[in-house]
C-alpha cells in the first residue's frame, strides 16, 4: 500500500498563449526541485507525468483550461504552492 | 503496477458517434434514420443478431448491444404483415438498444425507417456481408472497451521485437532509444505511451498522436526523430513482447548473471518478461537492448540459449540433463 500522501489542486491557465512549449519547461523545471511525483490531467482525461516535457505539451492546454495536479510525495504542498505562483505569474509572458 | 504507469481506466461505455467517426471509412457506414440518436451509448463490446427478438422472445435480449440486421433478420421482416413489423420493432425500439446495423446494404422496412426517427435511434446501412461486419464491429468494439492506461516509458521495435524500455527519469532511456534508431531500429513512442491490452492477451502500445516523433534529449531540446532519420525509423504502435527496466547500477545488487529464470512484470493484468539492465558509464545499452532482443527471439522460435548451455555443462559430466 501506498503510504505517501497525496496532494490534488486545480489550476487554472491564466497567461493568453497558454501551456505551449517554454511553459511547459518552466513548469517541468519547477516540479523537478521537488522530490514528490507530480501528475496532471485536462478535465476527464488521462493523468500524465508532469515532469516530462513531452507529458505536459501533450495537454495542448490552452488560456482557460483548468488542469488537475495530483502530487505524490511528502513535499507535494509546497510543489503545488510554487505551481500555483508559476501560473499567476502568466510564465512571465504577458 | 510500476510507479511510472498512471491511472489506468477501462472505458465503460462508447458513444455511436465515435464508431461512425472511426468506421466510416473503412466500412462505409451510412446513417439512413434516427439522425437524432447519434449520442446514445453502445455499453456492451460485443454486437447482437436480434432473429429471436424480432420472433417475439426477449427473454435475455442483449438490448445493450448492437443490433446487427443481416439477410436473415431482414428477410424475416419482410415475410412479416406491416402491422407485426411495427409491433416487434416497437418493442425493440422501447428497450433503449444502441443502434441498429444493416448489412449487405439491405433496404430498411419502412417500418424501421418510421419508428428509428420517432425513437431516435439511428439506423446505419453498410454494404459488408454480415460475418465480416460482425467481425469488425467486435473487434474494434473490443479495443474500445479494453482496459489501457498511459505511461511514461520509451517503446522501441528492435529487430521485430516490441521492446518497452522503463526507468525512472533521468536513467537515460530517451538517449537509448536514440541510439536504437541510429543503428536502424524503429521508435514508437517515447515519454508517453498509451498501453491497451489487445485480444485480451497481446498488451500493445501507441505513440500519442499530438506528440508524434518528437523527442526531448536533456541538453539538445526537442528533436523529431522522422525528419532526422526518415520514417523508416518510426511506427505509430506495436505489441510488446518484453520489458526491460533501466536502473542505476547499484554496488551490492546481484544481477541476473544466467537469464536461465526469467523474470516478470505485469501490466494491465498481462505478465511481461521484465530483464533488468544495470546502467553504468561505458556499458553500450543499446548493444545490451539489441542482444536481449535477438535473445527473446530465440527464447520465442523455442531455443533457451541458457538452458542448452546448462545441458550440455551437464551432459559433459555425464549427467542426465534434466
Amino acid at each position: 500500500m501506498n503510504q505517501e500522501s497525496t496532494t490534488e489542486r486545480v489550476i487554472t491557465v491564466t497567461n493568453r498563449l497558454g501551456v505551449h512549449a517554454r511553459p511547459s519547461a518552466m513548469l517541468v523545471q519547477l516540479a523537478n526541485q521537488f522530490s514528490s511525483d507530480l501528475f496532471v490531467a485536462r478535465d476527464g482525461e488521462e493523468e500524465v507525468n508532469a515532469k516530462s516535457i513531452m507529458g505536459v505539451m501533450m495537454l495542448a492546454a490552452a488560456k482557460g483550461t483548468e488542469l488537475h495536479f495530483r502530487a505524490v510525495g511528502a513535499d507535494g504542498a509546497a510543489l503545488l504552492d510554487a505551481l500555483e505562483i508559476l501560473f499567476q505569474s502568466n510564465f512571465s509572458e504577458d | 503496477m510500476p510507479a511510472t504507469t498512471m491511472q489506468s481506466t477501462a472505458v465503460q461505455t462508447v458513444k455511436v458517434r465515435q464508431l461512425l467517426d472511426a468506421m466510416s471509412a473503412e466500412m462505409h457506414l451510412r446513417v439512413v434514420a434516427g439522425h437524432a440518436g447519434i449520442d446514445r451509448q453502445i455499453t456492451a463490446a460485443e454486437v447482437n443478431r436480434p432473429g429471436l427478438a424480432l420472433a417475439g422472445w426477449y427473454n435475455y435480449f442483449a438490448k445493450h448491444r448492437l443490433q446487427v440486421l443481416g439477410k436473415v433478420e431482414i428477410y424475416y421482416l419482410r415475410r412479416l404483415r406491416a402491422d407485426e413489423r411495427k409491433t416487434c420493432l416497437r418493442t425493440l425500439m422501447k428497450m433503449r438498444i444502441p443502434a441498429f446495423i444493416v448489412t449487405r446494404n439491405y433496404v430498411p422496412p419502412q417500418e424501421l425507417i418510421e419508428l428509428s426517427n420517432a425513437f431516435n435511434v439511428p439506423v446505419i446501412r453498410c454494404p459488408g456481408v454480415t460475418m465480416r461486419v460482425v467481425n469488425k464491429l467486435s473487434v474494434w468494439l473490443e479495443d474500445q472497451f479494453a482496459p489501457s492506461c498511459q505511461m511514461h516509458a520509451t517503446l522501441m521495435e528492435v529487430y521485430g521485437v516490441g521492446v518497452l524500455i522503463m526507468g525512472k527519469a533521468g536513467v537515460g532511456k530517451s538517449e537509448c532509444a536514440l541510439s536504437l534508431v541510429e543503428r536502424g531500429h524503429i521508435l514508437v513512442a517515447d515519454d508517453v505511451i498509451k498501453l491497451r491490452v489487445c485480444e485480451g492477451c497481446l498488451l500493445t502500445g501507441y505513440a500519442n498522436p499530438r506528440i508524434g516523433h518528437h523527442m526531448e534529449i536533456r541538453g539538445i531540446g526537442i528533436i523529431n526523430v522522422q525528419s532526422l532519420y526518415g520514417v523508416k525509423s518510426v511506427r505509430m504502435y506495436k505489441h510488446i513482447d518484453f520489458v526491460v527496466t533501466l536502473e542505476l547500477w547499484q554496488e551490492g545488487v546481484s544481477y541476473d548473471r544466467l537469464g536461465i529464470d526469467p523474470q516478470y512484470i505485469e501490466m494491465l493484468g498481462v505478465r511481461l518478461p521484465n530483464v533488468v539492465i544495470p546502467v553504468k558509464p561505458g556499458r553500450d545499452i543499446a548493444l545490451l537492448i539489441e542482444t536481449a532482443a535477438q535473445n527473446a527471439k530465440l527464447k520465442s522460435l523455442g531455443f533457451n540459449v541458457a538452458r542448452s548451455f546448462n545441458e550440455q555443462l551437464l551432459a559433459n559430466m555425464n549427467y542426465p540433463a534434466k
